[in-house]
């Protein structure tokens, strides 16, 4: 909703992106360090979690608002937590962005998403590993919205609260366009998702306690 | 599963394509085929429907709003509705055809392609021949009725027939000339040797040039329809008596008139066809040779008091009876006139519209409309088949025939009982559905939402009066600020934006993004981005989707 290109956030100096882009980063290495995270093979995962989701979204940019990193920011966030699920929504909207274009709008991207992780995280949409499908959709329909309007509040400071209020009614069609979005990645790849995490985890579950096994005898 | 069904038969009505007008053809002609019908309602048309290579256009005619407001259509070769434009001020009968006239430029100025419109209550409009949107427009006096008559198109000009004179305008609005004639009524303007040639209601011929309008008396009577140029640059008259009609001769150098034959009541208007001029009224279709002197060559007996038409060399010509239909005639070398016969359609009526014909890829076409108001499009092949030479839309189809695929595979998956399924793919066919439709959404919801301010609040007084009422863009760099005035018509910010750089010879770079087109750089200059107001409200959405009304100012700036 932010990108509809007539109303631009404040202008960042190249000072201003550093130090977003430093904060930022700090944020999501902060997130990242858990004890599980010091493991490769955790990280290496998450790296290509990422690194596939950012592409995944560059790739999509010709569909209009269709978002497929708000989906994946949820059921990570539900399924690893809130912790890296703020850092994988972090990551990606500054690895995405570097090739989409930068600017104010990635904080408050990265801030959207962050949030929409946390809401996953506090949500019970995955139990025992299964994905809620029902429950799923209605996530996704709330976080489009809710993701929508934290990047609109870029623009608060240039437009006054009538302005703000036009920007907002203006931008239904494409809230309504990635929520329409959101069912449809979670219909199709929600479960498939799910389970490659759920996957994931349950290896290193295995591993760990084979170290575990390994260390005792010795 | 009766409800499943319910619901399967609601999808597919749903996404059935609203088909409009008949599929079987109902010509008495065998050649040609029926494409589309379109009845109008309880308004009526007597002008011919007029064709361009991208559009059909019609008008409507009422007499009273409660029989329905005039309007004139664009249609699209489908039959289609592309876009309208209407005027509740007129009300007086419009009987002013149509004229469409290409994109051009001259010593005064330039236009785009432009649908030119006489509205009954002296209000003259050019409309953008792709969405109708006013060009210009020029107020003519009226006293009961404004403008009736045939307008005459040149190169750079059109001439208009008013209530009370004549007005030549340049077709980029601007006036040439305005002069008072006589009260004229359906009263067509001609234009031979140097002068303008219009008649009026009391039997007058006025010859008009930019140096004044002078009167030449014929004969008590009605001129109702343009003369007739001759090839040595005299006039036939058909003017309207008390007791029928008398057919004058009319030489433009001696200004002298001689009678050439006494007709019916009612004079359709007359025209040329090769050699002859084609004259006919209440009771004779008259063909008339002006080799030496003015003669009949041939009368038939036939009514009509309308337009007379050319199609592919054979004379349509309305027939104005109950019966309705249409005359053909063809016209051998020595002017005989060879009746073909009436040609009748279902919902014949009263009518003096003409015949509009092409012909494109071996393929001929004739539109046809009456006093019912139903206008039909007929080709020289089968409907079906029309589609298939039209320019094919490959995206448009292949969404469709996913749309199709989608909501097939739904209707199979809850018949099966598989909802979590059916609702995979229906909820794909739906984003698909917003997705390819987005743009439109985007127009009409900002339309609706966005109060549009007036031009005056972002109106500098330091800009000539002469942009007053038309486009301006501004480009507002770090370091100067360039405006651009006088523009007309665009449809979009992005539209007049692109336009305006274009004059100024700077570059706009625009990409295209998931929202819409994106101005990245304007002069090469790409600052921190580029943000656009229209009259001083800031845009919400990309510039290809905010719509401008025709005296919008957009301004650019830099950040």
């Amino acid at each position: 909703m932010f990108q509809s290109y007539g109303i631009h956030g404040p202008v960042l100096g190249p000072a201003a992106g550093l130090v977003i882009d430093i904060i930022l980063l700090g944020l999501a290495f902060w997130m990242l360090a858990s004890p599980d995270m010091k493991k490769v093979s955790n990280i290496l995962t998450f790296v290509t979690l990422v690194a596939s989701i950012s592409l995944l979204r560059v790739v999509m940019i010709p569909l209009p608002n269709i978002q497929p990193v708000t989906i994946a920011a949820l059921i990570i966030g539900a399924q690893l937590g809130a912790r890296r699920g703020v850092a994988f929504a972090v990551l990606v909207t500054m690895i995405s962005n570097f090739i989409i274009g930068d600017g104010i709008w990635t904080l408050y991207q990265a801030i959207g998403w962050s949030l929409v992780a946390i809401l996953g995280a506090s949500s019970t949409i995955i139990i025992d590993g299964k994905l809620n499908l029902n429950k799923t959709f209605g996530y996704a329909v709330l976080s489009a919205f809710l993701f929508d309007f934290i990047v609109s509040l870029s623009v608060l400071g240039t437009v006054n609260t009538i302005g703000f209020m036009t920007y907002l009614l203006n931008g239904i069609p494409y809230d309504l366009l990635h929520a329409l979005g959101n069912l449809t990645i979670t219909a199709w790849f929600g479960r498939w998702f799910c389970e490659a995490i759920t996957k994931f985890q349950s290896m290193e579950e295995i591993e760990q306690k084979v170290v575990d096994g390994y260390v005792t005898r010795t | 599963m009766r409800s499943k069904l319910v619901i399967l038969v609601v999808i597919a009505i749903i996404c059935l394509p609203h088909v409009n007008g008949e599929s079987t053809s109902s010509a008495e002609e065998s050649e040609y085929f029926l494409q589309w019908n379109i009845d109008f309602g309880d308004v009526y048309v007597s002008t011919q429907a007029i064709a361009s290579e991208q559009a059909v256009f019609v008008r409507t005619s009422s007499s009273s709003l409660a029989q329905g407001i005039p309007t004139v259509y664009s249609l699209n070769f489908a039959g289609e509705e592309l876009w309208r434009v209407q005027n509740p001020n007129s009300t007086f009968q419009d009987m002013t055809k149509l004229e469409f006239v290409k994109s051009g430029a001259g010593d005064c100025g330039s236009w785009p392609d432009m649908l030119l419109v006489g509205w009954s209550d002296g209000l003259f409009q050019a409309l953008r021949a792709d969405n109708g949107a006013i060009v210009w427009q020029h107020q003519t006096e009226a006293a009961s009725w404004g403008i009736t008559g045939n307008m005459l198109v040149e190169d750079e000009s059109v001439t208009i027939p008013t209530r009370k004179g004549i007005d030549k305008l340049c077709l980029d609005g601007s006036i040439e000339f305005t002069y008072a004639t006589g009260f004229g009524w359906r009263n067509g303007v001609t234009f031979a040797g140097d002068s303008y040639w219009i008649g009026d209601e009391e039997g007058n011929l006025w010859s008009v040039t930019n140096q004044g309008a002078t009167k030449h008396f014929i004969a008590l009577g009605k001129i109702r329809h343009a003369p007739v140029q001759l090839p040595n640059d005299n006039l036939i008259i058909h003017l309207q008596t008390d007791s029928g009609s008398t057919v004058y001769h009319f030489n433009t150098t001696s200004t002298l008139s001689s009678m050439v034959v006494n007709s019916g009541y009612s004079p359709a208007m007359p025209t040329t066809i090769g050699d002859y001029v084609i004259t006919a009224d209440s009771q004779y279709l008259r063909s008339i040779s002006c080799e030496v002197e003015c003669v009949v060559r041939d009368s038939e007996s036939f009514r009509s008091n309308g337009e007379i038409s050319n199609v592919f060399g054979t004379i349509m010509l309305p027939q104005n009876t109950a019966d309705g239909g249409y005359g053909q005639y063809e016209i051998s070398t020595d002017g005989e006139l060879i009746s073909l016969g009436i040609v009748n359609y279902a919902d014949d009526w009263y009518g003096t519209a003409g015949v509009e014909s092409w012909s494109f890829s071996d393929v001929k076409y004739k539109l046809l409309v009456n006093d019912n108001a139903n206008l039909k499009m007929y080709a020289t092949i089968e409907s079906s088949n029309l589609a298939e030479l039209q320019e094919s839309d490959w995206p448009t189809i292949l969404v469709i025939l996913s749309a199709l695929i989608l909501i097939s595979i739904t209707s199979i998956q809850l018949l099966q009982e598989r909802f979590q399924s059916a609702f995979k793919f229906f909820i794909l066919f739906m984003t698909i559905l917003l997705m390819f439709t987005f743009g439109d959404i985007i127009e009409a919801w900002t339309d609706l939402v966005t109060e549009d301010a007036p031009a005056s609040d972002a109106w500098n007084d330091e800009w000539p009066e002469s942009w007053l009422g038309t486009q301006i863009v501004v480009f507002e760099f770090k370091q100067e600020t360039v405006v651009t005035g006088g523009l007309l018509s665009n449809d979009n910010v992005l539209e007049a934006s692109l336009e305006a750089a274009n004059q100024q010879g700077l570059d706009i770079d625009v990409i295209e993004s998931n929202l819409g087109k994106y101005v990245v750089s304007i002069g090469g200059i790409t600052g921190e981005g580029w943000e656009y107001t229209v009259n001083g409200q800031p845009g919400t959405v990309s510039a290809e989707f905010s719509d401008l009304e025709s005296d919008s100012i957009v301004v650019w700036k830099q950040l």
